[in-house]
């Protein structure tokens, strides 16, 4: 049985590779395209210009929807809208290219969606089928995570912090599929409604589990002598000051990381084109696969942002529950 | 002549954030692999707050990333 899975294991381990390069070389062309135009202002070396409209019109998509840059480096590859609004007109053009981020977040949804309400749906304790127990190690798994943060009344918070997990952690794979694109690497779209919904979850936490006066006690400071009322006094805005700036930090964390290595792997592609141009005089030539490493980093740190996007929402939580939950978890 | 000062200070600044947390990033891993060696039983509560600790240290250089991304339009 060992034997059976590990060829299946190395077929699939092939068929991996081979998507990670095909997504490389998915955004060679335009990109080549795209950096031959650029280059053509400052560098003596490169002279080709861009012979088909079409596929300039795509690199220059992939300028514009750089978010919030006006002056448009090469951020990211080009993705599936990229390609499509070169067929499209120009009106739905500008739609494709500003709804990139949320567009490619609702397509994770619906496949994370189809994927898990297939998974659950005939479940049975008895004779679990072999989809249920992929259902059951993932929800386990991070049951456990929460568990060992929160304590016991973790159960509360899974549905919630699980759905944070795995939305983050598909979407920021995604940017790694040839043609997807992670829509976690936009700040004002995605990351910070993110950052935004763990506020507002927190809070309500906060709210439920203290009451009102319990919240006002733990925000300034959890005072119990004279004292410490009068130090209250400081601690209140300082306190204020820390709930407003954790979900930013949570969004701007997501952000620079997703950000930074789909830029990076950008930068590589260009790279590699640039190597090859210098050589071969034709303007449709794939570059190396420079970036082809840089998938890997990628797979690793979409995950790590995923778990600590997720750990540290469990944590501001924790910070906010009745502390007995503490002791009674440190008592056995 | 303002741009070309950006150009030197943004790469100037995320290396000097880079080497900070590159050497807090370090200690961090050495106390978190030195409590895992101890107590190989604790693995899992040690490397989540292992973790957790890292992304903090980490958020700093994250920080002058963005703000270098922000900064670069101005270049």
């Amino acid at each position: 049985m060992f034997d059976m899975s590990r060829n299946k294991l190395t077929i699939l381990a092939i068929a991996f590779g081979a998507l990670l390069f095909a997504a490389g070389m998915s955004g060679t062309p335009a990109m080549a395209q795209h950096d031959t135009h650029g280059e053509a202002a400052h560098a003596e070396g490169a002279d080709q210009h861009a012979d088909q409209h079409a596929e300039e019109q795509a690199g220059d998509h992939a300028e514009g929807h750089a978010e919030g840059h006006d002056e448009g480096h090469d951020d990211h590859l080009p993705n599936l809208l990229t390609y499509v609004s070169v067929v499209t007109p120009d009106s739905v053009d500008n739609i494709l290219v500003e709804w990139n981020n949320p567009i490619f977040a609702f397509i994770v949804i619906i496949l994370t969606a189809i994927f898990f309400i297939s998974l659950s749906k005939d479940l049975n304790s008895r004779k679990p089928s072999r989809k249920q127990m992929v259902a059951e190690l993932i929800i386990g798994y991070l049951y456990d995570l929460f568990t060992q943060i929160i304590g016991p009344t973790a159960r509360r918070y899974t549905p919630f912090l699980g759905s944070l997990f795995l939305f983050i952690l598909l979407n920021n794979l995604f940017g790694l599929v040839p043609l997807g694109h992670a829509s976690t690497s936009a700040f004002n779209t995605t990351t910070f409604a993110l950052g935004l919904i763990t506020f507002f979850f927190v809070q309500t936490v906060a709210l439920k589990e203290n009451g009102l006066l319990g919240y006002l006690h733990h925000m300034a400071g959890s005072p119990k002598t004279g004292m410490d009322w009068g130090f209250s006094l400081l601690l209140f805005p300082l306190h204020l000051l820390g709930e407003l700036i954790k979900p930013v930090s949570l969004a701007l964390r997501l952000f620079g990381n997703i950000f930074g290595e789909e830029a990076l792997v950008a930068t590589m592609v260009g790279l590699g084109i640039l190597i090859t141009h210098a050589f071969v005089d034709a303007s449709l030539m794939p570059g190396i696969p420079l970036q082809f490493p840089f998938y890997f980093l990628g797979l690793l740190s979409s995950t790590i942002q995923a778990l600590v996007f997720t750990l540290l929402a469990t944590v501001y939580i924790a910070l906010w529950l009745p502390h007995v939950d503490h002791d009674e978890q440190h008592g056995h | 002549m303002d741009g070309n000062l950006l150009g030197l200070a943004l790469p100037i600044g995320l290396g000097m954030a880079a080497i900070g947390s590159g050497l807090g990033l370090g200690k961090a891993i050495e106390g978190g692999m030195n409590a895992m060696g101890r107590q190989p039983e604790a693995i899992g509560q040690i490397q989540t707050a292992m973790i957790i600790g890292c992304a903090f240290i980490e958020a700093l250089t994250i920080y002058a990333l963005v703000a270098t991304l922000m900064l670069m339009g101005k270049l």
